[in-house]
């Protein structure tokens, strides 16, 4: 199993943190809020179908909404192998993060 | 979530974001879009989002021709497979339908090069809308049905420019032929006199000299390439003399290109025009004359209608009243070619009517083969319903099967014009010669002319494909999924046929009266014996006697019957002239206008055997034949009502009291278009040294000629020896009317082809679709000859309905045409009914062998399905 990369680990920190409204629009805007960066939505998008299908991600269509004229929207939501994945992800991260600090802050 | 605010996205950005997007998710991304939109105005303002959208649409533009091309691309190759396919696997067919296309499209092909080339006479001067032709109206005057003369005087190119700031240079123009000489070298050939500014109006490039004083001093003389080569081989001819006619001395002054075919002025050399002044002295005084041709250069910007408008001028100040019948008007120079109303002496000459009808035929003969497709198409629907059914059944549209229909008739016709294309460079040589106009190929490859074809084609293919494709697209069609037939209504392909018969029998027609009239006028007896009389060129050289001696040797060879000079061969008709004419009852001089002047010797009428109804032709031995005497011929005679004519006295150019000593039977001398003027025959032996008939027996051509020649040269050491045989002169005055023959022959050919072709491949379809009838029938007891019995009777009524509407077009038409004539053939009961036979004998024999073969199958086989 291929480890969640950087970009993907956030994304899907972002949908974990932006519950219900976690479409497009504001997961684009919650990850400029964080890196200062605009991903595009085709980067975003190519990320999000690649983690659909790898299981970490569902993606529903909401109920038509009048502000959209009528339209939906598609909701992203983790899945439990995704929170797994976080989870992996986040220990590995400690570990590495533990061992190389000592280097990385100076002397302990 | 934020609420939207009032600034909405500009429809159209949504409208193009949508086209672009995958359709599985068309609406969340449209309001992910529109979301980003509301937040870019918020941050940003309203134009810097204006501008986002215009850049994101930019960016997206090569995906959207991406996938338009895409997904068009995925289905043009099944259909182009599918064409091919079709095409291939209906191989007949397909022929049938290429080869009608290709027909009609050569012929149209070729027809507009003609009419082009036609058209293009004298385009090519650089100042073309600038130059006008002086012509003249003159009240009263009426030769061949026209009162508008080229011809005018030379006079007035003096005057013009002075009187009228607008024109730019007058240029007067003669065409003589003569005899040019330089050492040993000799030609005959025609040419021009022209003033000075002749080579700054008309663009005739020179290779060498300066066209601005080229022609300006008298005797000299600009020769083409072609005449410079043969005069002078690979000397060069600037400032060599070569002698002329008359003496004249002309010293050459420049070389220039040789004169291209689509131009009125066809002339191998030019001799400046101031040469002439020493020949006459009243070229530029008299007005009344009618010897030259006036061409005009207007300035830039000049409306040449405002500047006829003053032209009035002319007559009232330098016209004597006895002349005041006339008035001036101009004439576009590219006008001249096309232009019969207008009497001058051009070679070659065209007739606008003719274009227009021959425009006029290319594009019927193009429509006949569309409607040929047509109903090609439409015949074999019932063979493509499967596939249409199917198609429709797994979701196409109609406006997708129609197009793919529309794309396979567009092909077929784009491949029928490749052949065409093909077919007319190979037939060029053909052709060329078939309608005796020198017209060059690469009119046709020209890229403007070949842009024009192919979109009239491609016009064609849709405009003929349009209804098939409708009708097999159709939800009659797919219904032939379910039941496996189909009725058809004919109602559309009877007209069509019909339609195509009709022009074909209406082409038949035409041309058998067209060669009937020629052949009429062939061998109607023209008045006089043409037959072996060669005329041979005198040139107005020398005296009368000279040539009477030279006569009376030529008349010892066994082969020579009889020789006479005249001012000209019974081929044209002379300027007419008034005459007066003592009538029958008062005694009173009556004047006689149009009447046509011939000077002869003795022999004249006798060489021609022409026929004496009363008194006597002229005599030598009677003195005062030589003086006062005339002979008239029967027109004129009745055009004054004598009853005795012979003693009248009659007063002529140049015989003042004249008397009448005879008269001659009628005989044409000029084309039988006219009806025979009246004529007076005077011996003016001085006037008559222009042309020598000579009247051969049957025996060897080749040697007679060389003994003419000889004894010519006996008696003139530098004579130019110039003959034509009489006969081919008259054949030329109708070469119009036999070349439009020729173009009608080959009309009615390919009209009946294309029409044929058609009628084929309606039978095949039809009997195929009939296999289950005609096995019925067969099985039920019907005779082979029954059975082909009821198919041809389909078609007879059709073709019989042709003929009935054809006839009264036809008459009405020809017969319109042969008014153009004095003398006339009819056009005859028996014509129609051979045309009607010959349109129902092919059309038979197209529709025989399909029913034969669809006659004999065995019935087993078409009833073996049910």
């Amino acid at each position: 199993m291929k480890l969640l990369s950087r970009t993907e680990e956030f994304i899907l920190l972002a949908v974990v943190f932006l519950k219900d409204n976690a479409y497009a629009v504001q997961i684009r805007k919650r990850m400029k809020e964080v890196t200062g960066k605009f991903w595009s939505y085709g980067a975003l998008f190519t990320s999000l179908e690649q983690m659909v299908r790898k299981g970490y991600l569902q993606s529903n269509l909401s109920e038509p909404l009048s502000e959209r004229g009528g339209r939906r929207k598609r909701i992203y939501r983790i899945t439990n192998p995704g929170i797994e994945a976080l989870h992996e992800i986040n220990e590995m991260g400690k570990i590495m993060w533990d061992t190389a600090s000592g280097e990385l802050f100076g002397d302990k | 979530m934020r609420p939207a605010e009032k600034e909405k996205c500009p429809r159209i950005f949504i409208s193009i974001f949508e086209k672009i997007v995958l359709e599985k998710e068309i609406e969340t991304l449209t309001g992910d879009f529109e979301e980003s939109y509301i937040r870019i105005v918020n941050e940003h303002g309203k134009i810097y989002a204006f501008f986002w959208c215009l850049l994101l649409m930019i960016r997206l533009l090569p995906s959207i021709i991406y996938n338009k091309i895409f997904w068009s691309s995925i289905m043009l190759k099944n259909y182009l497979k599918i064409a091919f396919r079709n095409m291939t696997r209906h191989r007949g067919f397909t022929f049938l339908n290429i080869s009608g296309l290709a027909l009609g499209i050569t012929c149209f092909i070729c027809i507009m090069m003609y009419v082009k080339y036609e058209l293009s006479y004298d385009a090519f001067h650089e100042k073309e809308d600038r130059i006008f032709r002086v012509v003249q109206h003159w009240e009263g005057f009426n030769f061949r049905g026209s009162s508008e003369l080229a011809s005018t005087n030379g006079a007035m190119a003096n005057v013009l420019p002075d009187e009228f700031p607008e024109i730019e240079y007058a240029v007067r123009v003669k065409i003589r032929t003569s005899s040019l000489k330089f050492n040993q070298n000799s030609v005959v050939e025609e040419g021009i006199y022209a003033d000075k500014d002749f080579l700054n109006t008309f663009t005739f490039p020179l290779i060498s000299g300066d066209p601005n004083t080229a022609l300006q001093d008298p005797n000299t003389i600009v020769l083409t390439r072609e005449l410079a080569d043969k005069l002078f081989g690979n000397e060069d001819p600037i400032g060599k003399v070569i002698q002329g006619l008359r003496g004249h001395m002309l010293t050459v002054t420049g070389i220039c290109e040789n004169i291209p075919d689509n131009t009125h002025l066809q002339f191998s050399f030019i001799i400046s025009f101031r040469t002439m002044y020493s020949e006459r002295n009243d070229i530029d005084t008299e007005w009344n004359i009618l010897n030259y041709y006036n061409y005009v250069l207007l300035k830039e910007n000049v409306s040449y209608r405002e500047l006829e408008q003053k032209l009035p001028l002319l007559v009232e100040k330098y016209h004597t009243p006895d002349s005041y019948n006339r008035y001036y008007y101009l004439q576009p120079v590219a006008d001249i070619h096309l232009n019969t109303k207008i009497i001058s002496r051009i070679a070659n000459s065209g007739d606008k009517r003719y274009i227009y009808f021959f425009t006029a035929v290319a594009f019927l003969v193009l429509i006949i083969a569309g409607v040929n497709y047509v109903n090609l198409s439409t015949s074999r629907t019932p063979l493509r319903s499967k596939e249409v059914g199917i198609r429709k059944t797994v979701g196409a549209l109609r406006s997708e099967l129609i197009k793919q229909f529309l794309g396979e008739s567009v092909i077929l016709t784009v491949f029928a014009l490749l052949v065409s294309m093909a077919i007319v460079v190979f037939v060029h040589p053909f052709f060329v010669n078939f309608v005796n106009q020198d017209i060059p190929l690469d009119i046709l490859l020209n890229p403007a002319n070949i842009a024009a074809i192919f979109s009239l084609v491609l016009i064609l293919g849709i405009v003929s494909g349009f209804y098939p494709a409708f009708l097999l697209s159709s939800f009659r069609s797919a219904n032939v999924l379910k039941s496996g037939t189909t009725q058809r209504r004919s109602g559309l392909r009877n007209t069509l046929v019909i339609f195509q018969f009709l022009v074909s029998i209406i082409l038949i027609i035409g041309t058998i009266v067209i060669y009937k009239q020629l052949n009429f006028i062939g061998n109607k007896y023209i008045g006089f014996d043409k037959n072996n009389v060669i005329n041979i060129n005198l040139w107005n050289s020398l005296n009368a006697e000279r040539f009477e001696i030279i006569k009376e040797e030529l008349v010892r060879h066994n082969n020579i019957i009889s020789a006479s000079i005249s001012d000209r061969a019974p081929v044209r008709a002379s300027e007419n002239n008034s005459i007066l004419v003592e009538s029958e009852n008062t005694g009173e001089m009556i004047r006689l206008p149009q009447v046509s002047h011939f000077y002869m010797d003795f022999d004249f009428i006798d060489t021609y055997r022409m026929r004496i109804l009363e008194g006597r032709g002229l005599s030598k031995e009677i003195m005062t034949d030589r003086i006062n005497a005339v002979v008239v011929n029967e027109t004129l005679v009745k055009a004054l009502d004598l009853k005795n004519p012979v003693g009248k006295r009659i007063s002529a150019s140049n015989i003042q009291d004249g008397r009448i000593v005879g008269v001659v039977e009628d005989f044409h001398f000029a084309s039988f278009m006219n009806k025979i003027g009246p004529a007076v025959f005077v011996y003016r032996p001085q006037w008559a040294v222009r042309e020598l008939s000579v009247k051969l027996s049957n025996g060897d051509i080749k040697s007679t000629l060389d003994f003419i020649q000889s004894t010519f040269l006996k008696h003139i050491n530098d004579f130019v020896f110039n003959y034509s045989f009489l006969d081919d002169r008259i054949n030329a005055l109708y070469n119009s009317e036999s070349r439009m023959g020729s173009i009608f022959l080959m009309f009615s050919v390919i009209a009946i082809l294309i029409a044929s072709f058609g009628l084929l491949g309606l039978v095949s379809s039809i009997a195929a679709q009939k296999t289950k009838e005609i096995g019925i029938r067969k099985v039920l007891g019907a005779s082979i000859s029954k059975i082909i019995g009821l198919m041809v009777k389909e078609f007879a009524v059709l073709i019989f309905i042709s003929c009935l509407a054809a006839l009264p077009i036809s008459y009405f038409i020809m017969n319109k045409w042969l008014q153009n004539f004095a003398y006339r053939t009819s056009v005859s009961p028996w014509i129609m009914v051979l045309s009607t036979l010959t349109a129902f004998l092919i059309a038979s024999l197209s529709v025989i062998y399909q029913v034969i073969k669809a006659a004999r199958a065995n019935p087993v086989n078409s009833l073996k399905h049910e």
